[in-house]
């Protein structure tokens, strides 16, 4: 019985909130109108979106060789690994491997963008003209951005090398022994050199042996971080007036109204917090399901707004949802009325949504980015685009889970006494 | 009559911010309301009536006391005293963007009524109230004696034995006022034990059985209509319209033989008189030797705002 009474409760605050019209065009049109207003203005594959460190492993078991004086592995781990020039360094976090198995079950499990594998041969087999010699270059489709920045890095690196290889191989020694001879010679020396350039290009001394780990290749559209952005900031919101409608229900005395039935005083709060997260949770499903909806229909169908991994969609929806809730009920528990409810609600929630990046990514802006670990909204969003662009699974957005749920207890808690100390009679 | 309710030295101490002051005298209030009467608590706005409804139904916790109502008690019992009693707050308590319907069902389930049984009762509290044709219509839009017979018609829900009503006629029209009386006065002639706040004396002389005078959270005076009259005497009161009357007049008037007291207030004095008619030529005589213009006499019978008056020296409604 009291949990049908808990329902009746929770179901007048859905039921109004939902049959509000001004409260349905704030809370649903607006987020999915600003989301796909940005997406259509970004399109895919912005570059205003911050973009991780790529977690680049190298095996490298290059022997060398005694006619050169650098093995070429050494110089892929070198930049790679331990002395990466200036300008990758925010682009490549990498590490040297040792167990090429384990190193590839990371790159299934995610937690390497790339694994590049130089054999024992490597030099020896490049610097020997008409052979070559082969890199494998393990990736996982999903890694999304941070994969392709580290293959394009490994790509330059290599083609460096190869023309590098065609001067050591073709170019010095042909010229230099021809000019030693006479000066007349060197016109001819040129055009060997472009001769055998060209032949040694169309068989270049290293090649990429490129190796798709698993998973589908996942396009990156602006979407993907403004659409859960802008649906956790007006979920909280919403969740705001409902945990509000306490105070709205103290002044038009129906809370106390409710309390002089026969059903003891945690049926309303209970109830108040149910259809509150309810509300919460079903305003984010219906905002789920337009914004993939609509940006199938603005940039035609392969838009993984919210990812693939639906266990790991529906763990981040219930913990951010469980999250905001707390938070709203906290901040209503400690206003004195609705206005001032409202107003400080508004201004708790918008502030925390510009720092959790719901407007603009602010991870690495300095102070905000630390800041920005407080809100909910930067764990929801995180867990969000983990799951979409980063291409994550249900392992790799538990640590988000676990953060909202415990804000969500905190908060929770937080609501039931405060809320318990002002209406105690 | 048995006695249905009993409130034994109830008292409520309000502290800072909201006090300090306390509804009930040091030693609480005591009073008695018996099965099937309408009681009603007569004092001015701020006299401590719903503080009283209040811990009577539970709301607030006593500081000294108890309630026992139908055998049991507030402060022990507070669902099963809850269970028996309907309350109709002096605000609107309902929600404005759900139907009468929607807010019936609500508070039906929430006194622990299910499935056809709540279904049937709304039906019939809907009948009741005269708004069964515009029962899905939104709370919101209907006029504020609607809002008002919706506000009874929750509190009815249980068919509970006893109905709270707190101040139920403030702000609204006579033909609604009326039609709410009448609804109290049916109510009771089913059985159901009524208290009736108001600071309206024509209600409470009008509804009544017994009548409770409260004034800064005592009750001051308790009996029947005829009983309480009785306690002023044969005093009438003497109304002359007399606009900024000087003191020293008003201070002849009161000192007329068998005119127990004289007051004034907005353009007004007011006499309280043994045998008011026999007293008003006397007056007349002394506003005519002063030079000021009479506009207007008027003799009341002894009614409560004459024991309210002769109670606490003040007009119910000042």
């Amino acid at each position: 019985m009291l949990w049908r009474k808990i329902q009746a409760v929770a179901w007048a605050d859905i039921y109004q909130a939902f049959t509000d019209r001004s409260a349905l065009l704030f809370n649903f049109a607006s987020p999915l109108a600003i989301s796909m207003i940005i997406g259509a203005a970004f399109g895919g594959g912005s570059n205003d979106v911050d973009v991780e460190a790529a977690k680049v492993g190298v095996l490298n078991l290059d022997a060398g060789s005694a006619e050169v004086e650098q093995a070429f592995g050494d110089i892929y781990t070198r930049v790679l690994v331990e002395a990466p020039p200036e300008e990758l360094i925010d682009f490549i976090e990498g590490k040297a491997i040792t167990d090429e198995k384990k190193a590839r079950q990371q790159v299934e499990d995610g937690d390497l963008d790339v694994l590049l594998v130089i054999p024992e041969d490597f030099t020896a087999k490049v610097i020997e003209p008409g052979k070559g010699g082969t890199l494998q270059v393990y990736y996982n489709p999903g890694a999304g951005i941070p994969g392709d920045v580290a293959r394009s890095i490994i790509d330059g690196m290599t083609t460096q090398i190869n023309n590098q290889n065609i001067a050591l191989h073709v170019g010095i020694p042909y010229a230099s022994e021809q000019a030693a001879r006479n000066n007349q010679a060197i016109d001819a020396a040129v055009a060997y050199v472009q001769q055998a350039s060209q032949q040694l290009r169309e068989k270049e001394a290293i090649t990429l042996n490129r190796v798709g780990v698993e998973g589908d290749v996942q396009e990156f559209n602006s979407l993907q971080y403004f659409g859960p952005g802008m649906a956790i900031l007006f979920m909280t919101y919403a969740l705001s007036n409902g945990a509000v409608s306490i105070l709205v229900d103290q002044r038009n005395w129906t809370m106390q109204r409710i309390w002089t039935t026969p059903s003891p005083r945690t049926v309303y709060l209970g109830g108040k917090m149910v259809g509150v997260y309810a509300t919460g949770l079903f305003q984010m499903i219906v905002l789920m399901l337009a914004m993939i909806f609509a940006a199938n229909v603005v940039f035609g169908s392969g838009v993984a707004v919210w990812g693939t991994d639906v266990i790991g969609i529906v763990l981040v929806l219930v913990s951010v949802v469980a999250a905001g809730a707390g938070f709203a009920l906290v901040i209503a528990s400690f206003a004195k009325n609705p206005d001032q409810g409202g107003s400080i609600s508004t201004l708790v929630l918008t502030v925390s949504g510009l720092l959790g990046g719901a407007f603009l990514p602010v991870d690495d802006v300095p102070i905000l980015g630390q800041l920005s670990k407080l809100t909910l909204n930067r764990w929801g969003l995180d867990g969000f685009t983990t799951l979409s662009f980063d291409g994550g699974t249900v392992v790799d957005i538990l640590p988000n889970v676990a953060v909202l749920l415990g804000m969500a207890v905190v908060f929770f808690t937080m609501a039931v006494f405060q809320f318990g100390r002002r209406f105690r009679s | 009559m048995a006695t249905f309710v009993k409130l034994d030295s109830l008292r409520k101490q309000y502290s800072p911010p909201d006090g300090p002051y306390a509804v009930g005298p040091k030693e609480g209030v005591n009073l008695e309301i018996l099965e099937g009467e309408i009681f009603s608590l007569l004092g001015p706005n701020g006299a401590g009536k719903t503080t009283i409804i209040s811990m009577m139904s539970g709301l607030l916790t006593p500081t000294a006391g108890d309630v026992v109502l139908g055998g049991f008690s507030i402060t022990k019992q507070p669902l099963d005293v809850k269970k028996q009693i309907g309350v109709v707050p002096q605000d609107l308590a309902l929600y404005p963007n759900l139907s009468a319907r929607q807010n019936l069902n609500l508070f039906g389930t929430l006194y622990g009524l299910t499935g056809k049984n709540l279904s049937k009762r709304t039906d019939e509290v809907l009948e009741f109230i005269d708004l069964k044709d515009r029962a899905n219509d939104k709370i919101s839009e209907y006029s504020g004696g609607m809002k008002r017979r919706v506000n009874i018609g929750v509190g009815l829900m249980h068919r509970p034995k006893m109905l709270f009503l707190d101040e139920p006629t403030v702000a609204i029209d006579p033909q609604s006022r009326r039609n709410i009386l009448d609804t109290v006065k049916e109510l009771n002639q089913q059985g159901m034990t009524v208290l009736y706040t108001t600071h309206y004396m024509e209600e409470a002389q009008e509804l009544s059985n017994r009548i409770g005078i409260i004034d800064h959270g005592q009750i001051i005076a308790l009996g029947t209509l005829d009983e309480l009259v009785k306690t002023v005497g044969e005093y009438d009161v003497i109304r002359l319209t007399l606009p900024e009357p000087p003191a020293l007049v008003v201070e002849r008037l009161g000192a007329i033989p068998n005119i127990q007291r004289a007051e004034t207030t907005d353009g007004e004095v007011r006499l309280i008189a043994r045998d008011g008619r026999q007293q008003l030529p006397e007056a007349i005589r002394i506003i005519n030797e002063a030079g000021l213009a009479l506009h207007g006499v008027e003799i009341e019978e002894p009614n409560l705002e004459a024991v309210f008056l002769q109670l606490t020296g003040r007009a119910l409604r000042d």
